[in-house]
């Protein structure tokens, strides 16, 4: 498969309260045409942060990518200019957040929201743009799409905002849809609802969507691949069978150890002990490793690399570090 | 919204008759006798007695007070003795003034203040923002009488940039036909360009020194509201969208954060009422404010009833406008 978008070894900077901070730490990434990919992490490991540069929307004057390279079917995203960036933002990568209740300007008409992504991108006429919100609000999903057209978002639901957030990021049909935790903030039957219609969208335009969730459930119901992050770092990447099945990293075990079984005859969940380093005090070693019950003495003093493990199975530990190299 | 403008007015009217209460009582107990300042201090106490018969200070305070509330449903605020007119030909003939300089006064502050408090939030802690933070302390800390003598000072008796700090316009100069008693509109609707010019002359500085607090205050609102919305999720929304950043800031920022700069300058509206009585003094302005300040020194007890009542109502019905301009710039707030 072709790939769209390439992410190569991206530091991204934060000023913080403890300093500069690298936030984003060497990550890789592809997204292919028209594929899924999921990135999995706890709060605070860099998956939002690696979206928001990859769209250069970083906050300004406190976050900032300081080396790698980004590139969209073969421009360098990092490269361009303000108005580049600003075509390309929302007709060839667009993108929805977690929270649909303050994503939407309040004081401004729903159909408004739309049509103005529209008219900027696709340059039709106020009434064109108008019957195309429509259109696109009855893609979404959205029963009496003329009324909604002339409603303001606080007279929607959460749910329903959500929608909204997709029809204004499918109207320009981009290649990449950036979806951060777009689910995180709805109840569980809207959040079905919402991952089925950006499904549909997806299979419809052949979109390449890049899901960012820490619920492992969304990604066995919803990707082809996915990559894991770790304290700024891929961990690991595979596609969505074989991280089910064999996963490699000790962390992605953790995580799906922690997965509440049904058959389990425990009546405590799984942990992972401790928690995640502050970003200023970052081990030397493997970021995991103080955390990891297969830590060995090499782990505390050299950071592994990222190496395929064979089948493209990548994995970012010191247990498989032989088996990467001789494949 | 008709319903919800009336229940506002009809509200009002509780407010009104406490105003109207309090100026009277304080200005019945207050010392200072009016008959001794109309026949003068040498007046014999009978000439006195007598005129004190004819104001009705003779009588017990709650009849006067009755007799006050009776004539003001007549719309009679009673005579100025001072100017010898009644307050009502006094106001009419200066009221005008004061209105111009009031909506000149907010006009520059809005003008000034809107666009700094955007240009200090968008390139907040650059030089642009910290010398905005200075100019704003020093506007709000400087009293208006200082600033005005120090305006007359430098720009008129130093430099002679601006006309003598007298009226609103030259004596040569013949004022405009009267249309809506302001100089500056009426100049303009009949096309004198002299007129217009010289009485603009005469306004900027008095203009400029009542709105130096309103401009402070109003440019820091502005600042830290534009903050708060900058930071929102929906404009990450509007610029991931593609939007100029222009537009982001203009149109999905300032629609949001203009919000609470509108209550501010309502409520700042009072203050200008009051910094016009001593911005009048200063510039020899022949409005309200400054023959309210012979009012009070003359113990002219019925016009400083009548500028407090009118200030209270200007106040109200200002913020009335305020909240209902609130419903058309946030669909959040519906009145019913």
């Amino acid at each position: 498969m072709e790939t769209l978008l390439r992410v190569e070894d991206l530091r991204t900077q934060f000023h913080t309260d403890a300093g500069l901070v690298h936030v984003v730490d060497g990550v890789n990434l592809e997204l292919k045409k028209g594929e899924i990919l999921g990135i999995v992490g706890e709060s605070g490991c860099g998956k939002s942060v690696t979206s928001l540069s990859i769209m250069q929307l970083l906050p300004k004057g406190i976050g900032k990518v300081t080396s790698g390279n980004i590139s969209l079917e073969g421009k360098d995203i990092l490269a361009m200019s303000k108005s580049e960036l600003r075509k390309m933002r929302g007709s060839q990568i667009s993108m929805i957040f977690q929270e649909p209740m303050t994503s939407l300007n309040p004081v401004f008409k729903v159909g408004d929201q739309i049509m103005e992504a529209i008219r900027f991108h696709m340059k039709l006429s106020k009434k064109e743009a108008k019957s195309y919100a429509i259109e696109m609000l009855t893609k979404v999903g959205i029963s009496r799409p003329e009324s909604v057209v002339d409603e303001y978002p606080h007279q929607l639901s959460g749910g329903m905002r959500q929608r909204v957030m997709i029809a204004i990021a499918m109207a320009c049909e981009p290649k990449i849809l950036i979806a951060d935790e777009p689910t995180t903030a709805l109840d569980v039957t809207i959040q079905a609802q919402i991952l089925n219609l950006m499904r549909q969208l997806q299979q419809e335009k052949g979109t390449s969507i890049m899901l960012i969730t820490h619920d492992l459930g969304v990604v066995a119901e919803m990707c082809d691949r996915v990559v894991v992050m770790y304290a700024g770092q891929v961990v690991e990447e595979t596609d969505v069978k074989s991280l089910f099945k064999n996963p490699k990293h000790p962390y992605t075990k953790g995580l799906l150890a922690s997965l509440p079984q049904l058959t389990s005859e425990s009546d405590r969940l799984n942990s992972i002990p401790g928690q995640v380093p502050a970003l200023d005090e970052m081990p030397v070693g493997c970021r995991f490793a103080p955390r990891c019950e297969f830590r060995m003495s090499v782990c505390e003093t050299s950071n592994p690399a990222l190496l395929d493990t064979g089948e493209l199975h990548n994995c970012r530990c010191h247990l498989y570090q032989e088996e990467g190299v001789s494949s | 919204m008709f319903g919800y403008i009336l229940r506002r007015l009809l509200y009002m009217i509780p407010g009104f008759i406490g105003i109207i209460l309090i100026t009277f009582v304080l200005s019945r107990v207050l010392p200072g006798d009016p008959a001794v300042m109309i026949a003068g201090e040498q007046a014999p106490p009978d000439v006195i007695a007598k005129i004190r018969v004819e104001l009705g200070l003779d009588q017990p305070i709650y009849i006067q007070f009755v007799d006050y509330v009776k004539k003001l449903f007549q719309g009679d605020f009673g005579t100025a003795w001072h100017t010898g007119h009644t307050v009502l030909q006094d106001f009419s003939s200066r009221l005008p003034a004061t209105v111009e300089l009031t909506l000149a006064s907010i006009f520059i502050a809005i003008l000034i203040a809107i666009p700094v408090g955007i240009i200090a939030a968008v390139k907040k802690e650059s030089i642009l923002d910290h010398i905005s933070r200075v100019f704003s302390l020093i506007g709000a800390c400087v009293p208006i009488f200082w600033l005005g003598l120090m305006f007359i000072f430098l720009f008129y008796s130093k430099w002679g940039f601006f006309p003598a700090p007298m009226g609103r316009i030259s004596d040569g100069i013949n004022p405009p036909t009267a249309i809506t008693g302001l100089y500056i509109l009426d100049s303009l609707l009949s096309g004198d360009m002299i007129a217009f010019k010289d009485s603009l002359m005469h306004l900027i500085l008095p203009a400029i020194c009542l709105s130096t607090g309103t401009m402070a205050i109003v440019a820091r609102m502005m600042r830290s509201s534009m903050l708060e919305v900058i930071g929102q999720d929906y404009i990450r929304t509007a610029r991931a969208k593609g939007m100029r950043e222009s537009k982001v800031i203009m149109k999905h920022a300032l629609s949001n954060a203009f919000i609470p700069t509108l209550t501010l300058l309502g409520l700042q509206f009072g203050f200008l009422i009051g910094g016009a009585v001593i911005t009048e003094t200063i510039f020899s302005w022949p409005g309200v404010g400054g023959y309210i300040t012979d009012s009070i020194l003359a113990t002219d007890y019925a016009p400083i009833q009548a500028f407090t009542l009118m200030s209270a109502i200007v106040f109200s019905i200002v913020n009335l406008i305020v909240d209902v301009l609130y419903g058309a710039l946030d669909p959040r707030i519906r009145y019913e």
